[in-house]
């Protein structure tokens, strides 16, 4: 039986429209979601729950022209849309986090009715309960490292600099370019070393406190901002009482007077660590 | 359960987009669904709005 909690403040966001998902969980309706009515979710619609049995759903009406983004707008705008449900969905997949277990939904998962979402629920309750189960009192954490330039030059190979044959003429071109070339080698091998040995000892010391390692594509671009190039870009999935311990023993591994980075994000949903769940009989 | 934001100011932070889109873009699925970029007539609706973004600007790479 599929029962829609609509605010009364809210009458015309009906059920009849496309609805977006943004999490599934096994508490009770009024456990999660909006208590006061008041939480909103993607275009600012107001979140509801949408409950099958023992498992409910957080969802919002959503206009079509939300979801057919498809070239309608310049980059910069749909980058300021995406930007938009991605904080609107991560904030009612956190509100519901903040009190249960969760399965997030990946973005702009959309069904098109509230009878679908009833649908899906029952459909899935078996696989969503069984995910559930596994998640339950884990969370995930966001570990990432950079190496950056020592803050300080130190060494005649930590640099080679270019201008270096202009400064100094030496007497011969063609042995001063080979020293270059070599040098160069040297700092580039000392550094891939360095890169090796942070990525492995971050690795090392958060996986002694997880149950369970993602990687993620290193941040490069314009939207990444760090303290280096990132080397490394990790989920791991951790018990609740584990998160500073491994915040503890990650940290441990920067030095960033040598250029060794570590940020720590979270503790997230574990959006990483979701297996996609199916639908069973239809 | 309670919030358990980490040390050293870590998680107060407002969220950064790319940590963000590194998570819902790339996993946070529970569903199965291909690329699908209208909703008309579709019993389900998935929408890879990276893939959306790249295709606006396929000379330029994705921003994250």
């Amino acid at each position: 039986m599929t029962t829609a909690q609509l605010p009364d403040d809210h009458p015309a966001q009906g059920p009849g429209g496309p609805v977006y998902l943004y999490a599934v969980t096994a508490a009770r309706p009024g456990e999660v979601g909006a208590p006061g009515g008041h939480l909103t979710g993607v275009a600012d619609a107001p979140v509801r729950t949408v409950t099958a049995g023992d498992v409910t759903a957080l969802v919002s009406s959503v206009e079509p022209r939300h979801i057919e983004m498809v070239g309608q707008r310049p980059q910069e705008a749909e980058l300021a849309w995406l930007e938009h449900v991605a904080r609107a969905h991560n904030a009612v997949v956190e509100s519901a986090f903040r009190e249960t277990t969760v399965l997030p939904m990946r973005i702009a998962t959309v069904h098109p009715s509230e009878d679908s979402v009833g649908e899906f629920l029952r459909k899935s309750a078996e696989a969503i309960h069984a995910e559930l189960r596994r998640l339950d009192g884990l969370v995930e954490v966001g570990v990432k490292a950079y190496r950056a330039a020592p803050a300080a030059a130190g060494g005649p190979t930590t640099s080679a600099p270019e201008s270096a044959a202009t400064e100094t003429p030496p007497e011969s071109p063609g042995r001063a370019y080979l020293e270059q070339r070599r040098a160069r080698r040297r700092a580039r091998a000392d550094a891939d070393r360095d890169i090796a040995a942070l990525v492995r000892g971050v690795r090392d010391a958060a996986a002694g406190h997880a149950v369970d390692q993602r990687a993620h594509r290193l941040q490069t671009g314009e939207l990444a901002e760090g303290p280096g190039e990132n080397i490394a870009n990790d989920a791991w999935l951790v018990p609740r009482g584990a998160v500073h311990a491994l915040h503890a023993a990650v940290t441990a591994c920067a030095d960033p007077a040598a250029g060794r980075h570590v940020e720590v994000t979270g503790p997230w949903a574990p959006y990483s660590f979701v297996r996609p769940v199916t639908s069973h009989g239809g | 359960m309670e919030d358990e934001p980490l040390p050293g100011g870590v998680a107060p932070r407002q969220v950064a987009l790319i940590d963000l889109l590194d998570r819902l873009l790339a996993s946070g699925a529970v569903l199965t669904g291909d690329l699908v970029l209208s909703i008309a007539d579709v019993d389900l609706v998935h929408i890879d709005l990276r893939a959306v973004i790249r295709s606006i600007e396929p000379d330029h790479p994705a921003p994250w």
